[in-house]
Parts: structure tokens; C-alpha cells; sequence
């Protein structure tokens, strides 16, 4: 079973339910007239981005050079308008020592293409209403 | 979209060339065994293909900080010693220099920001408490480095000192997201200071990705 991690509410009032948080699927979700972005967090709340100009969401995850595998680490949603962008970031592992914990939610505010981690740009914008 | 397959490598060579074989590597370029292989740091009495049952350690200096000279990879099916032969600086008595392609990332797929090179004391991700990585004080990790994905880093090049995730202690490799299979490259050297106490240690280099 696939436990969607995240659904898109078009003006059209259609909706898109993302992938799993290993495969979240967001290059398939069509790149024009979102009204909405919900992102399901752990213990069943939602967190709901609207009225933005772009969306985004994708997740943050460590590979170590040592050892097989890959830790997810954060999950991301991020809102752009007036070229500025508001970036959710929700903490899965306490990668952050006494810093951040599991289930924090980490709210910031970026110019538009500095949202990334070091501060760098992002791929993957889709278009609001 | 799944996230993409990482795969690190360094040049086991002494010529500064990119990876020609992506994720397999090429005469130059050896893929590391994440279950086997470590990276380590040791001093000039060791040598290229000795044995990995000894080893010559570097001795904390007198005075100032020095970076130790040689760095191996403890290459754990051939049971010996392999000199990474341009890494580090040429910098506070170091065995490197302006060189570019010594260590690589094989990344296959695509990412939503540029990957971020990062240091935690274990697989636990947790902390950056060893003195090695600076003793819970970022700036002060002894661990540097540099993204050479653009450009050589020049002769005596001095990197970020690496600890946690924190964006003045770790290391976009690029500016820009992945959009295709790419190979991201750096060289990174070890600086101890005097006042440093002796350590036998093994913190983790990690790269943090994104994808969607």
C-alpha cells in the first residue's frame, strides 16, 4: 500500500495524490493552476499551502560514504509569491544536535532561488493560479 | 520520481583526470566499498600498496597547525594501503595541491537543489562532538573541503571546516540541482593544530540529496 504523502487541489477542482516518501512522484503532478498543496504529517495533521504563485515539495535525505543506506531526513514544501519563497521543512531524523528533532517543523523565508541548502535554487517550481 | 543512486569513488592515480566510467570507474577512478573501505589519514612512512596490517601515523606538531601529508584509502579486498595520491593541499607542510579530481560522487538521477557535501562523528547522523570535527564547534573541525566540480582549487587552498549540517560547515558540490547523471568532484585535507590531543577516530562524510 502506498501511503501518499502529499495531494494537489487544481482550480478545476481535480486532484493529484503524490508517491510514497521514497518515490513521492512530483514530476508527474501537472505544472499549472494549483490552488492548493496539503502535506501529511506524522500523526495524522495536515499542513496546507495556498495562494501561492509556485509550489514545490520534494525530500531531504543523507547518504553516508560508508554503509549501504540511505536516510531520510527531511521533507520539504515550499510556497513562492512576489519572488520570495516561505520553505516548511519537516525533520524525520534528528540529524540537527539539540538544534532540531523529530517533527519539528522548520519555517523560513528565502529570496526566490536561494531556497536551496546553500542557499542555490531549486528545480522542480509548478505553477499556482 | 525515486531517489537517485549515489556512488563514491576516488582517483587512485597520480593523474588529475575525471572519472571516465561513471558508477564503475575507469583505470584511474576505483569505486568505494561503503561496508568495507575507510579513508585515512596517515603520515609519510606510509606508503602506496603497503600492507593495511601497519600503518605510520602522523604526529601532532610542536607548534602552529600542520595538515598530515598522505591520505589512503584502507582498500579492504586487496588488504593494503592506496594512496590517494592529490589529495589534500600543498598548504602547512601537505602532500597535495592544486588538484581537481581526487575524490567523486556518481550521482545517476536527478535532484531538486544542489547535493551538499556534510561530516557527523557516525552513521547515526546525530552529532559533531568528536575534537576531530571541531568538539561540537563547527568552525574549529580540523576536517576541510573543497568543491572542485568547476575548477581546481589552486596550490594552497584552505577549505570549510566540516561538521553537521550547517550551511557555514558543509559543502554544496555545484550550484544547481542535478538534471542528468553527473559526476560532482572535491579535495579535502586534515589540519591539526598542537593543541590537538591524540585521536584514533572515524567520522563519516555524507552527501545530502533531494529528490522528488
Amino acid at each position: 500500500m502506498i501511503n501518499h504523502i502529499y495531494k494537489v487541489t487544481f482550480k478545476t477542482g481535480e486532484e493529484f495524490l503524490g508517491g510514497s516518501i521514497s518515490s513521492p512522484n512530483w514530476a508527474d503532478c501537472l505544472n499549472s493552476g494549483i490552488m492548493s498543496l496539503e502535506v501529511f504529517l506524522p500523526y495524522g495533521d495536515i499542513l496546507k499551502l495556498t495562494n501561492y504563485e509556485k509550489y514545490n515539495f520534494y525530500i531531504g535525505a543523507i547518504k553516508p560514504i560508508t554503509g549501504k543506506d540511505l536516510y531520510i531526513s527531511h521533507v520539504y514544501t515550499l510556497g513562492s509569491r512576489d519572488d520570495y519563497v516561505n520553505s516548511y521543512r519537516i525533520t524525520l531524523i534528528s540529524t540537527n544536535t539539540g538544534r532540531h528533532k523529530v517533527g519539528d517543523i522548520t519555517v523560513r523565508m528565502f529570496p526566490f532561488g536561494k531556497e536551496g541548502m546553500g542557499r542555490n535554487p531549486t528545480n522542480g517550481w509548478k505553477s499556482g493560479i | 520520481m525515486a531517489a537517485p543512486s549515489i556512488t563514491f569513488l576516488w582517483n587512485s592515480s597520480q593523474n588529475d583526470i575525471a572519472n571516465g566510467g561513471s558508477d564503475s570507474g575507469d583505470s584511474n577512478w576505483k569505486v568505494f566499498d561503503p561496508l568495507n573501505d575507510k579513508i585515512a589519514f596517515l603520515g609519510n612512512g606510509t606508503n602506496d600498496q603497503d600492507s593495511n596490517e601497519s600503518k605510520d601515523v602522523f604526529s601532532i606538531p610542536d607548534s602552529g597547525s600542520k595538515e598530515v601529508p598522505r591520505q589512503f584509502v584502507n582498500d579492504y579486498s586487496e588488504g593494503k594501503w592506496d594512496r590517494i595520491w592529490l589529495a589534500g593541499s600543498d598548504a602547512d607542510d601537505g602532500g597535495g595541491g592544486n588538484y581537481r579530481y581526487v575524490f567523486g560522487v556518481y550521482v545517476d538521477g536527478t535532484t531538486s537543489s544542489a547535493p551538499i557535501l556534510q561530516a557527523w562523528d557516525s552513521t547515526s547522523l546525530e552529532s559533531y562532538d568528536l575534537e576531530v570535527l571541531g568538539g561540537g564547534t563547527p568552525a574549529n573541525s580540523m576536517l576541510e573541503v573543497i568543491s572542485t566540480k568547476d575548477s581546481a582549487p589552486g596550490v594552497e587552498w584552505t577549505g570549510t571546516p566540516m561538521a553537521g549540517d550547517g550551511g557555514l560547515n558543509s559543502v554544496a558540490l555545484g550550484s544547481s540541482a542535478i538534471t542528468s547523471p553527473t559526476m560532482l568532484y572535491w579535495n579535502q585535507r586534515l589540519v591539526i593544530p598542537s593543541t590537538a590531543n591524540a585521536f584514533a577516530v572515524e567520522p563519516v562524510l555524507c552527501l545530502y540529496i533531494t529528490y522528488s
